[in-house]
């Protein structure tokens, strides 16, 4: 367990985050995306963090890849459970459309879980680029984000 | 761009910084239930 007292504190793009820990990234290319957010992943292993992050499928390869290039060892640390990485298919668009009521019951799960699971925080990264294309449901997302705030400061952890 | 206005916190320029667009969520609901309201075909 560790008390609020120990806890260390979340950099994020240069700053220290506060208690407002929902943040929207916006970049123009993945080598920036990458500069801007290793350091923020990384920390969260150096802190014994969980890692929760939904990748566009099509780069998940080349995601894990970055990861191993910025130090960790994503073979061991997704075979503990430190490390997840899902496919938009298994988060946003399980089933072939979003559905913003299962998807904050999973953000929740997720934050639950790595609480139970003794983390001291969850590090959570998902990559939202799919909205930005024609997907059935892709019209509830301001409502999802919007409820996601009611949800998150219940929790320490920080959703990029 | 409403999305923008769901998040607290924003990076721009590989900066994070508190988001001035932010909107609290009781407000926001209020604002996407009448928008839904106002385009109910009559």
């Amino acid at each position: 367990m560790i008390d609020a007292s120990e806890e260390r504190a979340v950099h994020l793009a240069g700053s220290e985050l506060d208690r407002a820990r929902h943040v929207c990234a916006f970049f123009h290319t993945r080598d920036e995306e990458y500069r801007v957010l290793m350091p923020f992943v990384v920390e969260g292993f150096e802190h014994g963090d969980r890692a929760f992050h939904i990748v566009d499928p099509a780069h998940r390869d080349e995601h894990i890849e970055r990861l191993r290039e910025g130090g960790i060892d994503t073979g061991s640390a997704e075979a503990s459970g430190q490390l997840t990485v899902l496919r938009w298919e298994d988060a946003y668009l399980r089933g072939g459309h979003f559905d913003q009521n299962a998807m904050l019951a999973l953000i929740e799960e997720v934050l639950r879980a790595g609480k139970a699971q003794g983390y001291p925080l969850t590090r959570l990264v998902a990559n939202m680029e799919w909205a930005l294309e024609d997907r059935p449901g892709v019209e509830d997302i301001v409502e999802y984000e919007t409820r996601l705030n009611y949800v998150l400061p219940k929790y320490n952890d920080a959703v990029t | 761009m409403d999305i923008m206005r769901t998040h607290p916190m924003v990076i721009i320029g590989g900066l994070l910084q508190e988001n001035p667009f932010f909107v609290p969520p009781d407000e926001m609901l209020g604002e996407l239930r009448r928008r839904r309201t106002a385009h109910v075909p009559s």
